[in-house]
């Protein structure tokens, strides 16, 4: 659900693809499973590194390799996408056909073959393994939610599995450690391991099926009861009407929530950088510096950072309606609505992991089998609305309307940012169909499996884990992109430099600050960057300013509350947001209205919701369509969206204040 | 892997187990009611036996819930396993066409499978708790046994004939009656647990070898 796969945050996606450099003689094993069986907590557990798991198809959508040492010897694990059979129908199986070729030159075929099968749905994983094994390379057995088996008084004896089976077979519960120190011992000769002396059938189904019904037999295989209560809950939960009410239900409360609790902590962040800024003032007295120190770090990169809260809260939920069961529930929900209009359920998952990052979101189409689903998907994925919007949706309709207007008994803030949600998703998914309506007739949609996890209390350390992760990927964001682009901006909102003698023939008093800035400001390169384009945002009822953050908003959306914050705060040192409340539009036969009124609010908010202002996401897109043309299309259609939406927008609330 | 025909009915489910020290022999696991007789066989339906007569396998034996199949020393189940394995599954599907080399009835099937099981895992369990099972005898279903050894005062004997035992033996005898413990001293003790009672002359257990299709 996160985006936060190492580097996903930023669009570069280190551990995708290629090979790292491993050490030389060290063994090498990969993890093979269909998707949901454990693998990446189990290789997370083995190496100690992160991989997100998740409980729907499609969560590890690339290699990734870690390393153990155990016995002394150095063991690199490979966790590769979750796979159901090894006659590939996406690019994600077809990474793992690949690797168990022995004959593929391309790629190193690993030592040993460690295959996760969920012990909960024993009979479809052993028709995977029924491949596996047909590879002829080592394979070692690891039993997945065993201790879910039994909570749902289902029975395996594991012996009788490994005699059955004739390979190793170690029964591994999630993160309990002591299950993995044999599994560690094993990894460290796989050369050693038991292999069957006949493989089992491959070539024919039947055969392959009387097979798995043996080994089950002989395990003395239960399988396992469908949890009651788990069952009681569903029966409304999964209910197309009531199921749906409830899902809306639950995301409208989920953004009042951000409204009212995330508010107060946002004012202690703002208390903060406002001491800071006092702090700036009385300490610095060299004008450029200052200027930086406050206008630049405070006023914008501080701006965005007073979205933390927001940002935690938002990932907080998530964790917590993924770790007790619901978010695969909403995924199964949709995927019905979604089949409807021809979609598959895999493009619903990638949609879905948009809401974090649209970057994810896009790398999780590698999980669909056809080329023109995939291309589909990836044109609807970044209307969803993701995290970086977050700041920019909470900034503009804090402007819009006061904390106290209410709708009834709901706040009115929260109320627009579920809208604003509710029309993203609805968008990319008309999106998507209609992009997959483009071009050929379809063919018949492939079987898609989602599990449905048993409910239960999430775990504290994994809901603190994922939001942590979420928020550590949001400062690396305002570390980098945010702040260089926000520096550049600084530099562009300053220069150039002004001489005394011109401002005071320009008919400036020298002696106010206030006054030199506001002239250097719009006089300065990036007014002429936003005055350029003006013509193009006219209609729309933005003026440079706004033109300025839209532009430097290319680099990252957030960066659009920075630069805002920029000017504000070189206007109004003291008080940057009642600055931004009272700004006038400077110029033009609306000169000294105020700027951010309702229609320009709504407007913006359009062309945010719209508009694919991310260039990591066209760089991803570029990656993963293997050209440049689908990511000029979708930034193309996108922005003529955006404006065209915006000002419809404008029209219609101006008709109706 | 080929679609799915229809139509087709299920094959009978099969699974090999290597037998321990002896490379050329491997145990078929097969439900326990196909074919209804154990040891040699005099006759077999007609593509097995072709193997049998000039092809790998030198002999077949048929035990409760597997059929143990040894190769002539030439060849190795890695290379011919899946050709075995084809005429098997095809010679199990019409089990009227298996001749036994000696008439056998469905208590010989069963004291098989008693035997197979005090031999078996069963048996080295108890033999490791200082304890021993004896047939006493087979008849029409129902098993006598006798507990030596530690087994004798044992208050867990109960448990582990009720559930280990027996369910080991119905695994390969679905039909099983009942097992009965014939105390050493001479009186007899019924072991079933009376939490369930004789249903129509059966007891209903948690049978672990249901099978489901």
């Amino acid at each position: 659900m996160t985006d936060d796969r190492p580097g996903g945050g930023d669009g570069c996606h280190s551990a995708a693809g290629g090979r790292s450099s491993t050490l030389p003689g060290s063994i090498r094993i990969a993890l093979v499973g269909s998707p949901n069986s454990g693998k990446s907590t189990l290789f997370n557990a083995l190496t100690g590194l992160r991989a997100k798991t998740g409980n729907y198809p499609g969560v590890t959508v690339a290699r990734y390799e870690g390393s153990l040492m155990t016995q002394g010897r150095a063991v690199v694990v490979e966790d590769l996408p979750g796979t159901y059979s090894l006659d590939p129908i996406s690019p994600d199986e077809q990474i793992v056909t690949d690797l168990l070729d022995p004959d593929n030159e391309a790629v190193v075929t690993p030592d040993g073959l460690v295959v996760t099968l969920d012990a909960t749905s024993l009979r479809r994983s052993l028709g995977l393994l029924s491949h596996v094994l047909g590879t002829e390379l080592p394979v070692c057995v690891v039993l997945t939610f065993a201790d879910e088996l039994a909570r749902r008084s289902g029975s395996l004896d594991v012996e009788a599995l490994r005699r059955a089976l004739g390979v190793p077979v170690v029964s591994v519960i999630a993160g309990r450690r002591s299950d993995l120190a044999g599994l560690r011992d094993l990894l460290a000769t796989p050369e050693s391991w038991d292999s069957p002396a006949i493989l089992p059938p491959t070539h024919d189904t039947t055969e392959t099926s009387a097979w798995i019904t043996s080994v089950l037999a002989s395990s003395r295989y239960e399988v396992p009861q469908v949890d009651e209560r788990t069952r009681r809950i569903d029966a409304v939960l999964l209910h197309p009407v009531w199921g749906s009410l409830v899902f809306f239900v639950t995301m409208f409360a989920f953004f009042q929530v951000i409204f009212t609790v995330a508010a107060p902590l946002q004012d202690y962040v703002e208390q903060f950088f406002g001491y800071l800024g006092s702090l700036v003032s009385e300490h610095v007295s060299n004008p450029w510096v200052g200027s930086f120190l406050s206008n630049a770090l405070l006023g914008g990169v501080g701006g965005v950072l007073v979205f933390l809260p927001q940002i935690a809260l938002l990932f907080v939920m998530v964790a917590l309606l993924e770790g007790v069961g619901y978010l695969s529930r909403a995924a199964f929900l949709m995927d019905r609505v979604m089949a409807k209009a021809g979609l598959e359920g895999r493009a619903f998952v990638a949609l879905l992991s948009s809401m974090a990052c649209a970057i994810p979101g896009i790398m999780a189409t590698r999980t669909l089998p056809s080329a023109r689903d995939r291309i589909a998907t990836m044109m609807g994925a970044p209307l969803m609305t993701c995290s970086a919007r977050l700041p920019v949706y909470v900034l503009l309709i804090g402007l819009l309307v006061d904390p106290g207007t209410r709708f009834g008994p709901f706040g009115a803030q929260g109320a627009i940012m579920f809208v604003l949600y509710l029309v993203g998703a609805v968008s990319a998914m008309l999106a998507a169909w209609v992009f997959s309506r483009v071009g050929r007739g379809r063919g018949p949609l492939l079987p898609f499996y989602m599990e449905m996890p048993s409910y239960r209390m999430p775990s504290a350390r994994g809901v603190a884990l994922s939001v942590w992760e979420a928020c550590r990927a949001f400062l690396r964001k305002v570390g980098r992109i945010i702040l260089v682009t926000t520096i550049i901006l600084w530099l562009l909102l300053n220069l150039p430099g002004r001489s005394l003698g011109e401002m005071q023939a320009a008919g400036v008093d020298t002696a106010s600050t206030t006054a030199v800035s506001a002239y250097v400001l719009d006089n300065s390169f990036a007014a002429d960057a936003g005055r350029a384009v003006s013509p193009v945002f006219e209609p729309l009822g933005f003026d440079w300013r706004i033109n300025v953050s839209l532009l430097a908003s290319l680099s990252a959306r957030e960066v659009f509350v920075a630069t805002l914050g920029q000017v504000a705060s070189a206007e109004n040192p003291d008080n940057p947001s009642d600055a931004l409340k009272s700004m006038t539009v400077a110029e033009g036969p609306r000169a000294g209205q105020p700027l951010f009124a309702p229609p320009v609010l709504g407007a913006l908010l359009v062309f945010f919701l719209y508009a694919l202002q991310c260039m990591s996401t066209v760089g991803v897109m570029r990656r993963e369509s293997g050209t440049w043309r689908w990511p000029a299309i979708a930034f193309g259609y996108m922005f003529v969206l955006a404006w065209v939406m915006a000002f419809l927008t404008k029209v219609v609330i101006e008709a109706v204040t | 892997m080929a679609p799915v025909q229809a139509n087709v009915p299920a094959l009978v489910p099969l699974h090999p187990e290597p037998v321990d020290g002896d490379a050329l022999s491997m145990r078929w696991i097969v439900p326990p009611d196909v074919l209804g007789f154990v040891g040699a066989t005099a006759r077999l339906p007609d593509q097995l036996q072709s193997l049998l007569d000039d092809g790998p396998i030198e002999t077949l034996m048929v035990e409760p819930a597997a059929v143990v199949v040894r190769l002539r020393g030439a060849f190795s189940w890695r290379r011919n396993g899946a050709a075995v394995r084809t005429a098997l599954q095809a010679a199990l599907a019409v089990p009227d066409e298996w001749l036994p080399a000696q008439l056998s009835t469905s208590d010989d099937v069963l004291r098989m499978a008693v035997v197979e099981v005090i031999d078996g895992d069963v048996g080295v369990y108890v033999r490791s708790h200082g304890g021993q099972i004896e047939l006493v005898d087979v008849h029409d279903g129902d098993v006598r046994v006798r507990m030596n050894g530690a087994c004798t005062h044992c208050p867990a004997s109960r448990v582990t004939l009720g559930d280990r035992f027996e369910n080991a033996v119905r695994a390969r005898y679905p039909q099983l009656r009942s097992v009965t413990s014939v105390g050493s001293g001479g009186s007899t003790g019924s072991v079933p647990d009376a939490a369930a009672p004789p249903v129509e002359g059966r007891r209903r257990l948690p049978l672990v070898f249901s099978r489901r299709s």
